[in-house]
């Protein structure tokens, strides 16, 4: 019996989407059988990310009316046998489907699979309610600003009226550590007094993410990006290793180092 | 002849004529005979200097909801020359009692107030736990937090200015005491550890160290 997960931040654009991609690979890559579930219908963004897009036969959508069977709907990823994803409709609208359909097909998912993450759409209506529905835990990813951590708070909220769901954990994504150095943005230890809640791990800003999303290959496949072990750390925390957090000094490559020492900034 | 009941008597006290009701009788019987006690003694009820009295009604042991008091009171000020300062009576119903009890209890809270919700209660909350911005917490008496008070803290909703807010760390959105409200001055530095925040004599909200409380507020103080 696996545990469903649902990836949530109030907030649009802090990279809900990205890290449900990036923790479900992970997790893959560790081994479990995860599946991915998309309910921001009519706004779908997981399959492009994952690179699915042109799989798509079937939809949650059709899932929950009944014009096909769950498995038909699943489509698995190119890279990992134990991953899956199930993607949201593009067509229809958040009230397509209801919180108790959600809650049947995850229920019925945590059969098959290890982990479900669920990427949660943006905002505090229908889809929100129907993402959290049928969820056990919950990861609450929010970026160091100020409306950001914000939103996020509100969410906690709602999220612990939920009495189904573990007390969220959080992720606190896009840090720009010379920025959070000098104080132009919340710092972590900041965000996490405020939030008052766990935290599963920290995620530089890294142009490496962007690139992979664009095509369609999720970032914590390649070894060598920051955000990649982070995603990774993030996997391992979730199942219960406990690694350190990941320093957020800039990467010590040869040349950065020489810089720094003729006091050039890298 | 048995002795005539007394429905109404007449006491002079310090602090003004009393009016003693009897609590035995039906209502309606107590305002009749009341009429009738009263006008035969009317010589006792003008005063020297030809104004009206200012009486204090004692029901007793009686129960009186508001419209027993309004007809009371009406009663009294049209048919004789007097002014009904107050009705007192020795009974409240137990809706009346509930309210009491919850306006003057202490609520105590472990928790985070974060944004978006808006708490409403009765009585003096102790918040073990943070208001974060964009929370607000309302109450009819003080507040008092155990963490920081970085959202909106309303003291006193029902016109109370001698609630006070106090907060471990204070660094709030807005403040709030009765109808007193007062955000941070902008481009100053208006937070601290262990302030509290009150409505001083001349109406304006005012913060100063929470040790300062029970100097400001001495019915908070405490016995000894």
């Amino acid at each position: 019996m696996g545990e469903a997960i649902v990836v949530t931040s109030g907030k649009g654009g802090v990279g809900k989407t990205t890290t449900t991609a990036n923790i479900g690979t992970a997790l893959a890559l560790n081994g479990f059988s995860v599946c991915l579930v998309d309910t921001d219908i009519g706004l779908r963004n997981l399959d492009v990310v994952m690179g699915l897009e042109n799989r798509i036969i079937y939809d949650l959508v059709d899932v929950a009316e009944g014009n096909c069977r769950l498995q038909q709907a699943l489509i698995k990823d190119k890279r990992f046998e134990s991953l899956y994803l199930l993607p949201a409709a593009q067509t229809k609208d958040k009230d397509a489907v209801a919180p108790e359909q959600i809650k049947e097909l995850v229920a019925e998912l945590k059969e098959q699979f290890d982990y479900i993450l669920i990427d949660c759409p943006a905002g505090i209506e229908q889809g929100y309610k129907n993402a959290v529905a049928g969820a056990d835990k919950a990861i609450v990813v929010t970026t160091p600003e100020i409306s950001s951590v914000r939103d996020a708070d509100r969410i906690i909220g709602l999220l612990e009226k939920e009495t189904h769901v573990e007390t969220p954990r959080l992720v606190v994504n896009r840090i720009r550590s010379h920025m959070m150095k000098s104080g132009e943005s919340m710092d972590v230890d900041e965000i996490v007094s405020i939030l008052a809640v766990d935290l599963l791990g920290i995620v530089a800003d890294d142009d490496h993410v962007i690139k992979s999303s664009n095509s369609g290959e999720p970032a914590a496949l390649s070894p060598k990006s920051r955000a990649s072990i982070a995603y990774r750390n993030i996997a391992r925390r979730l199942n219960g290793e406990s690694v350190p957090l990941m320093s957020l000094e800039e990467d010590t490559s040869m040349l950065t180092r020489v810089k720094k020492f003729l006091g050039m900034r890298g | 002849m048995a002795q005539v009941r007394s429905y109404v008597t007449l006491k002079g006290t310090k602090q003004g004529l009393q009016l003693l009701l009897d609590d035995e009788s039906p209502f309606r019987t107590l305002l009749e005979q009341m009429e009738k006690q009263l006008n035969d003694q009317k010589g006792k009820l003008i005063s020297a200097k030809d104004e009206r009295l200012q009486v204090m009604v004692d029901a007793g042991r009686r129960y009186l909801n508001e419209h027993d008091r309004k007809e009371l009171k009406e009663l009294l000020e049209t048919t004789f020359p007097l002014d009904v300062t107050e009705i007192r009576s020795d009974v409240v119903s137990r809706k009346e009692a509930d309210a009491l009890v919850r306006k003057k209890q202490m609520v105590r809270m472990a928790r985070v107030i974060r944004s978006g919700q808006v708490l409403e209660l009765e009585g003096d909350v102790i918040l073990i736990g943070d208001i974060n911005p964009g929370a607000v917490l309302k109450t009819t008496g003080s507040i008092y937090v155990l963490g920081s008070l970085k959202g909106v803290a309303h003291a006193g909703t029902d016109g109370d200015v001698r609630a006070v807010i106090s907060a471990s760390f204070m660094d709030p959105s807005q403040l709030r005491i009765a109808h007193v409200v007062r955000q941070p001055p902008e481009n100053e530095e208006w937070r601290g550890m262990f302030e509290c925040a009150y409505v001083n004599d001349e109406g304006s909200l005012e913060l100063e160290r929470a040790q300062k409380l029970g100097v400001l507020r001495p019915e908070l103080a405490g016995e000894e």
